[in-house]
């Protein structure tokens, strides 16, 4: 069944533009096999990280993914940069199945995809110059001689708004807004089509975060790029998105173009994510929307609606029937049963 | 009298790079049963603040050199160490922000709440457990009889920084410092730890001192709010004057560089530079260099402690300019007008 209804998604997104899309996840799942309990006890357990999703990404778009921590945002993201490798399910880059791919294609996929992470003092080799760091995805997926890696380099450092000297030092030289700026001169140096963005300001002061997320914005306004943003502060998330999927337990719960979900969210676990969003303002009194209970484990996840356990308006059916992907409105879906 | 009262605190941090000015000079006062947010971005001493509150610095390195901290009338400066011992999780106490770190994982929640308990209480046998389950129940951590004999591994991120809470109430203070306290958990968990800490400190008649970056933090929870940057306190006054009429540039920014949640936002506006350390030594304002609104006096001339409005003061020559500008005044326009004379 779920398979029906990724390909519903899917249709009902691909009706939106002509056939452009960049990447195309169809029924994903992520699962990983593991032995767990005391010595005799011990048993086989599947933890379900991905359980089944599906969603397009266009070029020139934003496409963010929000959940709390253990939704699946990261493995999915993993899943794209082809670190994990996905139990069941399809991601179609231009129309490749990456499962498919012969090995040129998979290090001209490398080059395309990159990827921009949270922490910018573990993510650089200390020991690494930056203009290694910066030229080390061209070095090991593009046909490229020195000349021309340490010139893109010198490009990229200067879109990200840091000086050609800088190629030579080291990482500790740096402020950690500088830092994920060289992280995302790395990105973009070897001109790729997508860039997955791994919660790449949560650990940045306010007034730097601002300069990163705008950078960013400059740099897909003018190349183009799409980014798979992956952030768990809903502010951040409507100043960058054009498409929001909401994940819970490995599923998304809802998917839609950024300012429809943010003025109308409609399944009860976004409205729960955003009632619990604190205020812009001391006089913001926000609807209440309380979750029961803790979040289930993503070993045993229940049955019917996944959040029928903590969802304050669940219903009998919850418990038995998964509630099937509807389209509410332009370029807007959910899974539940009271819509 | 308020019940917490700081007065020109001057913190100094001595390291082999020098000496690091982490709190300038810091003034401001806390009434029994309020809230007050001190808002600033890493490097603006407001856990150095809260650090020397408890005098509880980084030793050898730091040093209070200046000013005072009056704690119900007593003097918390002049205190011995033996003294300090009985303030510190009796009187005062402070959340951090990890309670991984916080709790010890080779003793049971229990004992580690008991602890408290014994040191600060004459409690002794079955009364130290009723306290501590009493503690547990006020945090709201679900059957907590059989709970006290769990390990912190037991618990959730988020349970387990109630039980830090427990741990904090257990002796009822009076004042109670979060120190970044809900920034490592999940936003539908924070929103309820919120709600309880809110729930406590009317229960409790408790003053709250919030330590934070985060604006979202300081327009739910507190009455009033100072900004700190570069160890001083550039604004001060009641939360909702802040957001409506901010009088000091660096709060303008700041409020204006935060992606919000209920309306959308074309471009933010991104403070140029980095955070002045307090290794630094200026001259003139400490944020004339990023400050789009500086004027040739702010870069060699210190502004002066401005009020433009009782209760509401903020450290700029601006000040007043700002504050009955309402609004209009845009930090956008006038960052190309500077970039446009440059």
């Amino acid at each position: 069944m779920s398979v029906d209804v990724g390909v519903g998604a899917a249709t009902a997104s691909a009706t939106r533009t002509e056939d452009d899309t960049l990447v195309r996840i169809r029924d994903l799942h992520v699962y990983f096999n593991f032995r767990r309990g005391p010595f005799l006890k011990r048993r086989d357990v599947v933890l379900k990280a991905v359980d089944g999703i599906s969603f397009d990404v266009k070029p020139g778009e934003t496409f963010s993914i929000v959940g709390e921590s253990g939704c699946g945002k990261s493995t999915t993201a993993r899943a794209i940069l082809k670190v994990e490798t996905p139990t069941k399910g399809e991601i179609i880059w231009r129309g490749l199945n990456l499962a498919k791919i012969d090995p040129a294609q998979t290090k001209a996929y490398r080059a395309a995809v990159q990827a921009v992470f949270q922490d910018p003092y573990s993510s650089m080799n200390p020991r690494l110059r930056v203009l290694d760091f910066v030229s080390e995805p061209m070095l090991l997926n593009l046909a490229i001689g020195r000349k021309e890696r340490r010139e893109r380099s010198e490009r990229a450092l200067h879109q990200v708004g840091l000086r050609a000297d800088d190629l030579n030092s080291f990482p500790h030289e740096f402020s950690g807004g500088q830092r994920q700026r060289i992280a995302i001169a790395r990105a973009i140096a070897s001109e790729p089509k997508l860039i997955v963005l791994d919660e790449p300001v949560s650990s940045l002061d306010v007034s730097i975060r601002a300069q990163i997320m705008n950078l960013l914005k400059s740099l897909q306004e003018d190349h183009g790029y799409s980014y798979l943003f992956i952030a768990h502060h809903l502010g951040t998330v409507r100043y960058m998105s054009h498409m929001v999927g909401v994940m819970y337990l490995g599923r998304m719960m809802e998917l839609s173009e950024s300012e429809a979900l943010f003025t109308n969210p409609a399944h009860p676990y976004t409205q729960a994510l955003f009632s619990a969003a604190l205020p812009d303002h001391p006089d913001i009194e926000r609807k209440e929307v309380l979750l029961r209970n803790d979040v289930a484990a993503p070993t045993e996840i229940p049955p019917g609606c996944r959040l029928h356990t903590r969802c304050p308006f669940a219903m009998p059916v919850c418990a038995n029937i998964e509630p099937e992907w509807k389209e509410i409105g332009p370029h807007h879906w959910t899974a539940c049963h009271l819509i | 009298m308020p019940l917490l009262e700081v007065q020109d605190l001057e913190t100094h941090l001595v390291t082999r790079r020098g000496v690091n000015r982490a709190v300038d000079g810091v003034s401001f006062s806390l009434d029994t049963g309020r809230s007050l947010g001190v808002v600033g971005e890493s490097g603006s001493g407001k856990s150095m603040t809260a650090a020397s509150i408890l005098r509880l610095l980084p030793q050898p390195y730091g040093k209070i050199v200046g000013g005072s901290i009056r704690f119900n009338g007593e003097n918390l400066l002049v205190k011995s160490e033996r003294e300090m011992r009985q303030v510190r999780g009796g009187k005062i106490a402070i959340i951090l922000q990890d309670p991984m770190t916080s709790l010890n994982p080779v003793f049971s929640i229990g004992y580690q709440i008991a602890e408290a308990v014994r040191l600060h209480q004459r409690f002794r046998g079955r009364h130290v457990l009723e306290r501590v389950i009493e503690s547990l129940r006020r945090v709201r951590v679900p059957a907590p009889e059989t709970r006290v004999r769990d390990y912190p591994h037991q618990f959730s991120g988020g349970m387990r920084q109630r039980v830090v809470g427990a741990i904090s109430i257990a002796c009822e203070p009076k004042l109670l410092i979060a120190d970044e306290a809900t920034t490592a958990l999940d936003a539908t968990i924070q929103a309820q730890y919120l709600d309880l800490l809110r729930g406590l400190q009317q229960d409790l008649n408790l003053a709250l001192l919030f330590i934070t970056h985060d604006f979202g933090i300081v327009a739910k929870m507190c009455d009033d709010v100072i900004v700190m940057y570069a160890g001083r306190v550039v604004e001060s006054c009641d939360v909702r004057e802040m957001f409506n009429r901010p009088a000091h540039p660096y709060t303008l920014a700041l409020l204006e560089a935060v992606p919000k949640v209920d309306r959308r936002v074309e471009r933010l506006y991104a403070i140029p530079g980095v955070a002045a350390g307090g290794f630094t030594h200026q001259a003139g304002c400490s944020f004339a260099e990023r400050c789009a609104l500086a004027q040739p006096r702010c870069h060699h001339e210190k502004p002066r402690v401005m009020t433009v409005q009782p209760g509401h003061t903020s450290e700029c020559w601006r000040a007043e300019e700002i504050y009955n500008s309402q609004g209009t005044l845009s930090l956008h326009t006038a960052a190309a007008a500077s970039e446009g004379r440059a």
